[in-house]
This record gives C-alpha cells, sequence and structure tokens, in this order.
C-alpha cells in the first residue's frame, strides 16, 4: 500500500521583524532579523531530507504590510529547491499574504502550486491516481470575513483528500475572526486531512486518534516575541492511498526560541547566590533549547529578603546586564530580553490588610478592585490610561498592549507590590 | 501616674527643696518671674528621662559643683503602685536613676521606660509638658514618632507622601500628556523618522516587478531591432560586394570581347610553343655532341702509341721502393756512426782501468767468469760476524783483569804499609800503578798491531808496535825491581799480614785464572783469522782482505762486469751501422748506372741520387698508367659516338611529328598557330579567374547571372550612395540597441540593489525594537499610573473616613475652645500642615498658618489634650505640666481652656505653672478643689 508523506507548514511570516531590545548586541540583532528566513530554510531542507512528497504551507507566508521583496525571492528561491528535488509545494494565502500581496510579481517553478481565490482542487501527482487531492483556497484581500470551509467542494471519493486554508475555527482562538469556521463545518466536510493555518499556537484539534478528519494549526514556524513560547514547527504528516492519517509527527524548526524562566528568590540570600541561581535555570534553559538561541524573560517570583532589591529598576537592570554579558556572547546565544519582578515582601498581607492604617486602607481598596469589574473599569478611567493608549501617535504601536482587564489584575498586583515596598519600613533594615 | 511629693537638690535656685504632699487633680504653681518655674518643669523633664547630655542646648540647672545634682520624685502609677523616682549626677551622662517601691525595694530601672507608658522625652515634652514657646511650635507633621501617635503605628504620612512623589515622577518620566522630553515622546519621535525611512523603501517589490516587466520589454525590443540590423546588415552585405565586384565585373565583359575575336580550336598540341624550342634546343645540343665525341675518339686513339723516356726502370720497381723506403735510415746511420764509435772508446778505456784496480791478473774475461753470487755475500757476512765475536770475547775479559789486578795491588799495598812500618814487605802503590799501565800499553799495542795486520794497515801495526814493545819493556823492568825488593813483618801486625796475604794469593789465582781465559780468547780469534783468509784463497780472492775489504772487491767486480757487457753491445752495434750504409750505397749505385747516374762515394752524392732515381720512377709510372687509361677509352668513344648519333636522329623525327600534329611542316606556321591557340587559351583562363574572383566576393551560392543583371542595371555610384543610406540605417539601429542594453544593464542593477537591499528589513527590526520598549514603557507607565490612582483614592478615602481618633479629640477641644468657631481640624495626607474647617453653611477649610497666633495655640493645646487622653487610654495617665500657656488667649477662651484643663485633670495630674495672679484666680474659678502651692513661700 503506497504511502504518502508531506509537510504541514503555517504562518511563516518571513522576514517580520522581532522586537527584542538588542542594540547592545549588533550580531545578535542580525541572527535575529534573519531568523524567520533561516527558519524556513530548515523547513525545505527537512523536506529533501525527509523526502517527503509535497510541503503544504496554509497561508501568511509573509506580512504583505512590509511589502518585504526579500520575503518573496526568498520563499520562491526555496519553492525552486524543493521543485529541484521533485517535491511539489502547495500554498494557499491568508490575512498577512492575500492574493493582492504578491507585488513582486516572481515566476514560481515548475511544480510549485498557488491557489486562487475559488477552492481548486490539485493532485499531488497526476500520474497517481491514489496520489492526495490538495483543495485550497487564498484570500484575495486581507478581510475575508466569510467562511471558506463551507465553500468547499465535496473531496473526490476514491481519493485521499487534503483541505488547505487560513481559517479561524471558532471565535476564541485569540486571533483576527478571519474566515471564521467551525470545527463542525471542517468535521462534516468529507475531507481526510484539513490542513490549517492562521492560529500561532499548535493545536491537534482532532488527532489521529479522534477519527477522520485529522485538523491541524502546526502555528507559526518561528516564534516571533515572548508571546510565543517554547518549540513551534511543522507537523510531518505521512498517509495512506485511503486517506488514513498513519503518522503525525511534530517537528520542531525554531532556530530561535523564546522562553519565560522563573525564579525563586524564597531560599536566596544574597547577590551572589541569587547570581548562582539565575546562571543555572539559564544553562538549563540553554541545553534545554537543544542547539538553538535562545530569548528569555526572567520572572522572579517567591519572596525574600533579595525583593527588597529585585524593586529597584536599576538592581534588575544589571542583573539583565550580568546575564547577558555571560549568555548573550555564546552561539548558541541566550538573551535575557527582560527580568520582571513578581516577588514579594515577607509581609503577611492578611495581617497589613486587617489593620486599621493608611496601607490596611490601601490593600483593603485593592481587593475590591481586584474583585469588582466595575471598581476595576473606574481605576482605569481615574489612572488615564487613554491619555497613552488612545494618544494620537502611540496608539496604533500600542493597540495590541492596551491593557485588558486580566493585565489590569496584574498591572493591579505589580502596583501594590510597588507601593508597600515603598510605604512600608522594613523592619529588618 | 501622678506626683505626689516632689524632693529637689542642687538645681537651679533650689537646693534640697520639698514640695507636696500634691493632692489635688489640678495644681497652680504660682511664682513671681525667676521664682523657678522653668527650673521646676526642667526638673521633672529631666528626672524622668534623664540629664541633657552634651549635645542639646537644654539648662543643665547645675548650680554647685560640691552638691549631688538631682532629687527624686515620689510617685502613684495608674494602678496604685507607689514608687519613688530618684535621678543625680554620675555615671553615664543622663545620670544615675533609681527606682524603689514604698518599702524602699529598688525595682530594675529598666522597667522605668515602661511606668511611662513607652513615652520618649520628645514625647513628653511635646505633649505632657511645656511652656508657652513650645505650645506655639508644636508640629506634629515633622516628628515621625508625634506623628505616628497621631496616625496610628505602621504608617507616616511622609512616606506616603515620597511614595507619591516617587511614582508619579516615575510615570512622568515616562509619559506625559502633551510633553515632549519624556521617553515615550522621544520614542515616537526615532518610530517617526524609522516609519519614513520605511516609506522611501516601501515600494520594493512593486518597483521590481517593474523592473522586472520593463526588462523583459527592453530585452524583445533589442531582440526585434537586433533582428533588423541583421537584415540591413545582410543587405548591406551583399551591396557592398556587388560594388566590390564591380571592377571584376567590368573586367569579365572586357575578357568576353577579346575571346570572341579568337577562332575556336580543336585539337591543337598541349604546350606546343615550348616543346617546339625544346625541340630546336635539343636538336642543336645533340649535333655539337656528336663533334665532340667524334674528336675526342680521334685524339685517344692518337696518344695510345707514344714511347716513355727510362721505361727499363720501372722493371725495377723493388729497389727503386728500397731506395726510397730506406733513404731515412741511411742518413740517421751516416749520422749515428761516430758517436756510437766514441762511446765504444770510452767504455774500453775504463774497463781497462778497472782490471789494472783489480789487480795484474784480473782481465776482461776473468770478470766475465767471475760469479758474484750472494752466498758468497753471506760467506763473508758470516766470517765478519764470527771474526767480530772472537774480539767482542777479548774486549770483555780485560775489565775483569782490570778489577783483579786493581784489588790485587790495594792488598799487595797493604801488606807493603805494614812491611814499611816494621820490615816493609808489600810493594808500593806507585810501582804497582806503573806497572799496571806498562802491561795495558803492551797489551792495546798488541792488539792494535794484530788488527793492522789482520787489515793490512801499516799505521795500526806502526802505532801497535811503537806502544806494545816499550810496554813490555817497562813492565819487565818493574817486575824485576819489585822481585828485588826484601820483606819483613812486626809481630804485632803480624796477623793481619797474614790474613791481607791470604787475599793476595787469592787475587793473584784469580788474575792467573781471568789472564787465561783471555789468552783462550786470544787464540780462539786466531782461528777465525786462520780461517778466512783459507775462504779467500779458495775463491780466488787476495787472502790479505778483511771481510768488509772482501765485500768492496766484490762490488768492484760487479761494476767492471757491467761495464764490459755495455762495451760488447755497442761494439756490436757500430758493425752493424756500417753494413747499413755500405749496402744502400750499393743498391742506389746499381739502380743509377741504369739510368745513367753517376755517384761519389760520400754519401750527400748517394742521398742526391736516391732522389734522382725516385723522381725518374715516379714519371715513368705517371706516363705508363696514362697511356694504359688511352688505350682503354677509345673503344668507349667510339661506342658513345655511335650512341649520341642516334639520338640525333630520333630528335629529329620526332619535331616532325610535333609539327604535324599542327598542322604543318613549318616550324614558323606551327609557331604563329600555336601562339594563337595560347593567346585563346589565356583569354579563357581569365574568365575563369574573374568568374572565381566574382564568387569569391559574391560568396559561392551567389547566381552569377542574376549579378550579371543586377550589375548591368547599376552604376557603381548608385550602389554607393545606397549603401550610405544603408550605413546611416544601420547606425541609427545600433544606437537604438546601445541605448536599449543601457536600460537593460541599468534595470539589472536596480533589480540587484532591490534584491540585495537589506535596508527596509533593518528598518523594519528597528521599528519592532522600538515599539517593544514602547510597550514595555506603556505597560511600566500603566503600573505607576494605576499605583497612583490607587493611592490616591486610598487617600481620599483615608482622609474622609480614617483620620485618626485624636484629632477628633482636638476637634471637640478646638471647637470648645473656640466657642464653636472652628468644627474640625484634620490633616491632609499629603501636606505636613493641618487643616481646620470653620464651621458655617459652608464649611471652610483653613491651613493652620492662616490662623491667629491665639487662636493658633488653642489648636495645639486642643491638639494636646487630644492626644495626652489618647495616650493614656492605651499606656499610662503622665501628668500634664504646662508653663505660661495660656497667656495668648483672651479672658474668654481662656476660661473655656482653663475649664478644659480641669476635665483632663480628672484624668491626668495637671500641674499649672503661672506668675500671673489673673491666671491663678482663673483656675480657682473655673476648676474647683484645685491645689495651689506658693513658689516664694518658704519650704
Amino acid at each position: 500500500m503506497a504511502n504518502y508523506r508531506f509537510i504541514h507548514a503555517s504562518d511563516l511570516h518571513l522576514d517580520s521583524q522581532f522586537g527584542v531590545l538588542s542594540a547592545e548586541f549588533p550580531e545578535l540583532a542580525e541572527i535575529l532579523r534573519r531568523s524567520t528566513f533561516d527558519t524556513y530554510d530548515r523547513i525545505v531542507e527537512l523536506c529533501i531530507e525527509e523526502k517527503v512528497d509535497a510541503l503544504l504551507i496554509a497561508g501568511d507566508v509573509f506580512d504583505s504590510a512590509d511589502n518585504s521583496l526579500a520575503a518573496q525571492l526568498n520563499f520562491v528561491s526555496g519553492l525552486e529547491r524543493l521543485s529541484q528535488h521533485g517535491i511539489k509545494s502547495f500554498v494557499c494565502h491568508g490575512n498577512h499574504d492575500p492574493l493582492d500581496g504578491w507585488r513582486a510579481g516572481l515566476d514560481w517553478p515548475e511544480g510549485a502550486y498557488q491557489f486562487g481565490p475559488e477552492p481548486h482542487a490539485i493532485p499531488f501527482d497526476e500520474t497517481d491516481p491514489n496520489s492526495p487531492v490538495v483543495t485550497g483556497v487564498s484570500y484575495p484581500t486581507q478581510e475575508v470575513r466569510t467562511n471558506l470551509v463551507t465553500q468547499f467542494p465535496p473531496p473526490a471519493s476514491n481519493r485521499p483528500s487534503i483541505g488547505l486554508v487560513h481559517a479561524n475555527v471558532g471565535a476564541d482562538t485569540g486571533h483576527e475572526n478571519y474566515a471564521p469556521c467551525t470545527i463542525d463545518d471542517l468535521t462534516t466536510s468529507g475531507y481526510d486531512y484539513w490542513a490549517l493555518g492562521h492560529v500561532h499556537t499548535r493545536r491537534e484539534l482532532r488527532g489521529r486518534n479522534d477519527g477522520a478528519p485529522v485538523v491541524v494549526y502546526p502555528g507559526n514556524s518561528q516564534g516571533r516575541h515572548r508571546n510565543e513560547k517554547g518549540p513551534r514547527g511543522v507537523y510531518i504528516v505521512e498517509m495512506d492511498e485511503h486517506g488514513g492519517v498513519t503518522a503525525l509527527d511534530f517537528r520542531p524548526t525554531d532556530g530561535l526560541r523564546w522562553q519565560e524562566l522563573e525564579c525563586a528568590i524564597d531560599q536566596l540570600n544574597t547577590d551572589q547566590e541569587l547570581i548562582n541561581a539565575l546562571d543555572e535555570k539559564v544553562r538549563i534553559a540553554i541545553d534545554e533549547a537543544d542547539g538553538r538561541h535562545l530569548v528569555y524573560r526572567m520572572i522572579m517570583t517567591g519572596s525574600g529578603s533579595l525583593h527588597n532589591s529585585l524593586v529597584r529598576p536599576d538592581y534588575t537592570d544589571d542583573l539583565q546586564r550580568q546575564l547577558n554579558s555571560t549568555f548573550a556572547g555564546l552561539r548558541p546565544f541566550a538573551l535575557c530580553e527582560k527580568i520582571v519582578d513578581s516577588s514579594s515582601t515577607q509581609f503577611d498581607r492578611d495581617q497589613l490588610a486587617s489593620g486599621t492604617d493608611f496601607v490596611a486602607d490601601l490593600l483593603t481598596l485593592i481587593d475590591q478592585i481586584k474583585s469588582d469589574p466595575e471598581q476595576r473599569a473606574q481605576l482605569k478611567n481615574r489612572a488615564e490610561l487613554e491619555n497613552l493608549f488612545g494618544h494620537n501617535r502611540a496608539r496604533r504601536y500600542l493597540k495590541d498592549s492596551d491593557p485588558d482587564d486580566s493585565s489590569i489584575v496584574e498591572l493591579i498586583d505589580e502596583a501594590e507590590r510597588f507601593l508597600l515596598f515603598n510605604l512600608i519600613e522594613v523592619e529588618d533594615e | 501616674m501622678r506626683i505626689d511629693a516632689i524632693n529637689i537638690n542642687g538645681f537651679g535656685t533650689f537646693s534640697d527643696r520639698n514640695f507636696g504632699p500634691i493632692e489635688s487633680p489640678l495644681t497652680v504653681v504660682y511664682g513671681p518671674n525667676e521664682a523657678g518655674k522653668s527650673t521646676l518643669l526642667g526638673y521633672l523633664r529631666q528626672i524622668l528621662f534623664g540629664f541633657p547630655t552634651g549635645r542639646t542646648t537644654e539648662n543643665r540647672y547645675r548650680i554647685e559643683s560640691n552638691v549631688q545634682h538631682g532629687g527624686s520624685l515620689n510617685v502613684t502609677m495608674d494602678d496604685g503602685r507607689r514608687l519613688i523616682i530618684a535621678r543625680h549626677t554620675g555615671g553615664a551622662a543622663v545620670g544615675t536613676v533609681a527606682l524603689h517601691d514604698d518599702q524602699n525595694n529598688p525595682i530594675d530601672t529598666s522597667e522605668l521606660a515602661g511606668l511611662l507608658g513607652g513615652a520618649t522625652r520628645s514625647v513628653f515634652e511635646s505633649i505632657f509638658a511645656f511652656d508657652l514657646r513650645e505650645l506655639s511650635s508644636f508640629n506634629s507633621a515633622n516628628n515621625e514618632e508625634i506623628a505616628s501617635l497621631l496616625y496610628g503605628a505602621g504608617m507616616s504620612a511622609p512616606r506616603m507622601i515620597a511614595t507619591l512623589e516617587l511614582v508619579n515622577k516615575a510615570k512622568l518620566d515616562i509619559f506625559r500628556p502633551g510633553g515632549q522630553n519624556q521617553q515615550v515622546a522621544q520614542l515616537l519621535r526615532q518610530l517617526d523618522e524609522t516609519e519614513s525611512g520605511l516609506r522611501t523603501v516601501q515600494n520594493q517589490s512593486t518597483q521590481y516587478r517593474a523592473c522586472r516587466r520593463e526588462h523583459a520589454e527592453t530585452e524583445a525590443r533589442s531582440g526585434e531591432i537586433g533582428q533588423s540590423i541583421d537584415e540591413v546588415q545582410s543587405n548591406r552585405r551583399i551591396l557592398s560586394r556587388r560594388i566590390e565586384a564591380w571592377d571584376t565585373w567590368i573586367d569579365l565583359r572586357n575578357n568576353r570581347g577579346r575571346l570572341e575575336k579568337i577562332p575556336v580550336f580543336g585539337e591543337f598540341p598541349e604546350k606546343a610553343i615550348s616543346r617546339l624550342e625544346d625541340f630546336e634546343k635539343n636538336l642543336t645540343r645533340a649535333r655539337a655532341s656528336v663533334a665532340q665525341v667524334t674528336a675526342n675518339h680521334q685524339s685517344a686513339t692518337d696518344a695510345s702509341v707514344e714511347e716513355i723516356p727510362y721505361e727499363s726502370i720501372l722493371e725495377r720497381s723493388i729497389d727503386v721502393r728500397k731506395i726510397v723506403e730506406q733513404r731515412g735510415v741511411f742518413v740517421g746511420s751516416v749520422r749515428d756512426l761516430p758517436e756510437r764509435q766514441g762511446e765504444l772508446d770510452s767504455d774500453e778505456t775504463r774497463i781497462k782501468e778497472d782490471l789494472s784496480t783489480l789487480g795484474p791478473d784480473w782481465t776482461q774475461q776473468r770478470v766475465e767468469d767471475f760469479d758474484v753470487t750472494i752466498a758468497l755475500r753471506d760467506q763473508i757476512e758470516q766470517s765478519r760476524v764470527a771474526l767480530e765475536i772472537a774480539e767482542q770475547d777479548i774486549r770483555d775479559r780485560e775489565p775483569e783483569i782490570g778489577r783483579i789486578e786493581s784489588d790485587l795491588i790495594d792488598s799487595e799495598q797493604r801488606s807493603s804499609e805494614f812491611n814499611l812500618e816494621s820490615t816493609d814487605d808489600d810493594v808500593r802503590p806507585a810501582n804497582r800503578l806503573q806497572l799496571l799501565l806498562a802491561v795495558a800499553v803492551a797489551v792495546i799495542g798488541l792488539i792494535l798491531a794484530i788488527v793492522g795486520a789482520v787489515m793490512e794497515s801499516t799505521i795500526f801495526i806502526g802505532i801497535g808496535i811503537g806502544a806494545g814493545v816499550p810496554g813490555v819493556l817497562f813492565a819487565g823492568y818493574l817486575m824485576r825491581t819489585r822481585g828485588s825488593q826484601g820483606t819483613g813483618i812486626s809481630h804485632a801486625e803480624r796477623g793481619r799480614i797474614q790474613e791481607n796475604k791470604r787475599i793476595v794469593e787469592r787475587l793473584r789465582g784469580q788474575l792467573s785464572r781471568a789472564e787465561q781465559a783471555k789468552n783462550d780468547s786470544e787464540k780462539k780469534q786466531a782461528e777465525e783469522y786462520q780461517t778466512w783468509h783459507d775462504w779467500l784463497k779458495r775463491i780466488g780472492l787476495p787472502d790479505s782482505l778483511s771481510p768488509a775489504g772482501a765485500s768492496d772487491f766484490l762490488s768492484q767486480i760487479d761494476t767492471t762486469n757491467g761495464r764490459v757487457t755495455v762495451a760488447i753491445e755497442r761494439r756490436d752495434r757500430v758493425l752493424a751501422i756500417q753494413k747499413n750504409i755500405d749496402e744502400y750505397r750499393d743498391l742506389v749505385t746499381d739502380v743509377g748506372e741504369l739510368v745513367e747516374i753517376k755517384i761519389d762515394n760520400d754519401s750527400v752524392s748517394v742521398q742526391a741520387a736516391s732522389n734522382e732515381i725516385s723522381g725518374l720512377f715516379d714519371s715513368a709510372t705517371t706516363a705508363e698508367r696514362k697511356r694504359g687509361e688511352i688505350n682503354q677509352s677509345v673503344p668507349e668513344l667510339a661506342t658513345e659516338l655511335a650512341a649520341v648519333t642516334r639520338d640525333l636522329e630520333q630528335l629529329e623525327n620526332e619535331l616532325a611529328q610535333l609539327l604535324c600534329e599542327g598542322g604543318t611542316e613549318d616550324p614558323e606556321e606551327f609557331r604563329r598557330l600555336a601562339n594563337q591557340h595560347l593567346q585563346r587559351q589565356e583569354l579563357e583562363n581569365s574568365e575563369q579567374i574573374l568568374l572565381d574572383g566574382l564568387r569569391h566576393i559574391m560568396g559561392p551560392d551567389y547566381d552569377l547571372a542574376k549579378l550579371d543583371s543586377e550589375l548591368s542595371d547599376n552604376s557603381k555610384d548608385e550602389m554607393n550612395a545606397e549603401l550610405v543610406s544603408l550605413d546611416s540605417e544601420l547606425e541609427e539601429m545600433e544606437q537604438d540597441r546601445r541605448d536599449l542594453n543601457i536600460r537593460v544593464g541599468e534595470l539589472n542593477a536596480n533589480i540587484s540593489t532591490l534584491v540585495d537591499d537589506e535596508q527596509a528589513s533593518k528598518l523594519r527590526a528597528g521599528k519592532a525594537s522600538l515599539v517593544a520598549v514602547l510597550q514595555d514603557q506603556a505597560v511600566d507607565w500603566s503600573r505607576y499610573s494605576l499605583a497612583m490612582a490607587l493611592l490616591d483614592m486610598t487617600r481620599q478615602k483615608y482622609e474622609k473616613e480614617r483620620q485618626p481618633a485624636i484629632l477628633g479629640r482636638a476637634s471637640g477641644y478646638f471647637s470648645e475652645f473656640t466657642g464653636g468657631r472652628y468644627e474640625r481640624v484634620f490633616s491632609p495626607l499629603d501636606e505636613s500642615e493641618f487643616h481646620v474647617v470653620e464651621a458655617g453653611p459652608t464649611p471652610q477649610n483653613k491651613p493652620t498658618t492662616k490662623l491667629s497666633r491665639g487662636t493658633l495655640e488653642q489648636l495645639y493645646l486642643a491638639m494636646r489634650f487630644a492626644a495626652v487622653e489618647e495616650f493614656g487610654e492605651k499606656r499610662e495617665h503622665l501628668p500634664v505640666v504646662v508653663d505660661e500657656v495660656l497667656v495668648n488667649f483672651d479672658l474668654e477662651r481662656a476660661k473655656k481652656a482653663a475649664g478644659a484643663f480641669g476635665k483632663i485633670a480628672e484624668s491626668n495630674q495637671v500641674l499649672v505653672f503661672t506668675c500671673h495672679p489673673w491666671i491663678r484666680d482663673l483656675f480657682e474659678d473655673a476648676v474647683p478643689g484645685a491645689g495651689f502651692i506658693d513658689l516664694d513661700a518658704s519650704p
């Protein structure tokens, strides 16, 4: 029985740039800058090494808003390599790279298929009547708010079928609700495998053991900011001639990994102990990154005497410099993009809150606000956050970071730690 | 705590002064100025909290150094305990405190702070014991301890305010609406710059697409123009070839005209004229050959019969060759002969001399026969060694004999000394020495004589005889003299003489034996000599020869023998040379006669004849050889003559044949026809060459008939004009193509630049970093903003709901003092000043700085009353001691204040110091049961 193998990738976002504060390390900036290209090269290399039949890319190859020529040239260059190795490529486009965004007008090589605005079926191999048929559709423009999945034709009954589309399955993905559809739309479609793109976090909406179809978001192949932590990559899928998915393996392809590391200060008493503990955490993370570059945020947790140092911004800045002087020069490097202090003093908060003084009143107020959305909204108004997040020049850069309700709670906790540290005289000082 | 009694000593004006018992809750202590009120106030503070240390400016009230400074207080605590608190100078700067109970049992002094309710000196002085000046300087907000009392433990307003300021500053450092220098504003400026940079590179994809499209179009147009250029160039090439062909074509046309005028020949011999000329040339040559060979044949026939001079010498060719060959030997022999003869003569003279040296009976033959062998020389050597050994043997005996003789002389001298002393019967040493010398000379003389005889040396013999004979004679004389001397021995010496005689006898025996041995050796030597002489005789040498002489003699024989051998060889050679000379001369003479040459007997003449003979012989030989050759050539020449005659006939036949082929018998007619034929051939060739030239110019496939018609229709000038026009058309097209290619190059460069350009990517990376910073800043700013809002909300609530009870109490007292003019006092959290609220329909806030002095003092007194109550409720009711605090109050408010003191006195003991009788009266009126102490009254 013939088996067919393909790689399912999505959301390459070629040549999109990371917001890492790497001005001190210009060489790192260059590595960071090229990392989406390097990841794409690795995917192409993986296709060749694994001798797959095809590469399927479910949209967002690049960010058309960037209008990056390099992204388009690199992408087509990779397709040419695949073509030279006899590997087909099937590409549909999403909201970031709609058909009207391909402005460089490059010629695609033989065996590389770009889906148009209407769903269209193309077999892996014209000469093999059993080979899978890929049906895909591309966004003609960025704004596609209609359900594309329901427009897919029913698959040919006697061949393996794959649907390739950039879509938002369910409304709660945390992504823009482009080409929305439901999981029911997919399960009732008759297709064997849905190769989806759009959601950056890997999800097997229906796994191999859930019955047909298998529905997978591979996530983006390279994390691009601290909210895209952990391994990022593609799926290698193996399918028999009846469309049964016989293997579904995730393969990391990220060359640079974002991580959030935690270090508790409870048992640490001196600066040196703290530095040693941080070094240890980073070394473990480097080992776990398996040869990849690492960009991490260090979260200081727990409570202890070192909290009083950590609340000082210059102290955490020094720590960050110290870590980067140790690890950012290595190859692969480990770059600390920020140290966030979530540690607390050794105060008994309940005891403080039960008093009758100003601090008690403050803590009582904070507790009330945290438990009451209405009061949170009032606090937000009173803090006049809109002054910055609604600022006519700043708002377009901050639209994604305008704190939502849960972020407000976190910020209140941070504000509380900061205020307590400043309002309360520490006993053992 | 209340003070029941005061003991004061060595303190200001007080010396061992006691006050008390103080029993009233409120006691007015009255005294004029300088009566000691301030001293008493200071005393109470210092007893409870210690004497002032070096750093304060507080009055220590010490007056006498010899009086113990200090005192004691009898107090009753809130719990009823009665204690005595004493403090005196000594120990620490604050003095030494002592605590006792009413049974005078000491109590640990560390309990004092507890007894005072934990109040510090500053709290006590600010709230409980103060004068007018201290009343108005009361400023709780600047004193953390007081503030702590006012606002509750764990919270201080300055910390909140500092926090508020800190948060506000941090927030404003990041962002302020409308601000230009904050971090966010700076980031936004950088972002603007980056965005601006991005806009300039934003259309790269579109540009790339446009470039690629234009590139393709331009290349296509360039290709089309290239095709047109190729066509025009092809036309131009053909046209320029036609122009090039023009002259050739004209020549061809002319050639054809000339060809038409010459008749067409059928067959005509090839290369007719050259062949005709060749025939004519060959005929001439053949005829000359026939004539030459005929002449040669004739002259050879004549030469074959000529005579040769001295032809007979040819028969003596062997002798002539010998004469020629041996001529050199003959000349050498003639030259060598005298020299060789001289050498022979010299040799024979030397031989004669040698023979006379050897002896008269030595002839040349005897020398030749005498064989000098190695055995002979060995025999001589053996004899020499034997003789030498015999001689050495004799020489070896002599020292022994000499020694024995010397010993004998010594012994005999001793014997003669004995005899001289008595009978002197011994030989004198001088005589003995003389004898020994005479014997020695005789022996040496004898030996020399013998050696001289052996070596036949007369000198040795002479010396030997000359020495030996007198030696013998002298020795004989000495011996006789000795024998004639008498002997005699003294009796005392007889033993010694006898002993000496025995020694002399023994020595004489030894001497006799030694001399005998020497004689044996000499005999042996004589025998050896005899053997030697016998051997000499036997081999025929003179017997007088010593072995060395015999060796030399043999050498002489050898030398002479050698010379004899050489002389014999030389003689044979001289004879041989002479024989050669004679034979050669005879041969030359013999042959010379044959050719009539006369020869003298001298060698010069022989040599000249020899030369002449060889010359004549050579001439005859050459002439004979030539005649032989000529004889041989005559038949060959006859054959050759026949051949050349045949060749000539052949040529004449062939010429006739050629002429016949040309259709004539006349060579001149043949020549004319041949020329005409040749001309036609040349014209035909020219036509072919011209056609080839045209084909070369136009290309092999070009239709020449077409060319003919083309060129017939055009002039060369017309074609040149057309060429110029095509060139200009080409130039234009080339220019167009160059322009297009330049554009293609530009587009390639643009495309490369676009492909390689990383600026957009870098700008976006920069932008992403800036946005990340901005977002981080926004989070920080949000946190600070929220912190600010939280602080503000808490403060509002706190200020409204959480003013300390103490301020509520103070508000009550203040309202009371001011007759309701002010209703409230409160402490805003972000200010160090208290505010008062003026009563009215719309209550007005007023900072204390806006109050009159009296009202302000009333406010501070109210706050102290509140603090006293608050402190007492939580801790200990400490006594309140005030010094002239009501003097700035108007009478009405003073009365109200005095009443309030009365109320305070219900819980805390009050001591009011004043120098004003009206105040004393005021308290007497306002506080029933008030106590009274007059400081002026005697103790």
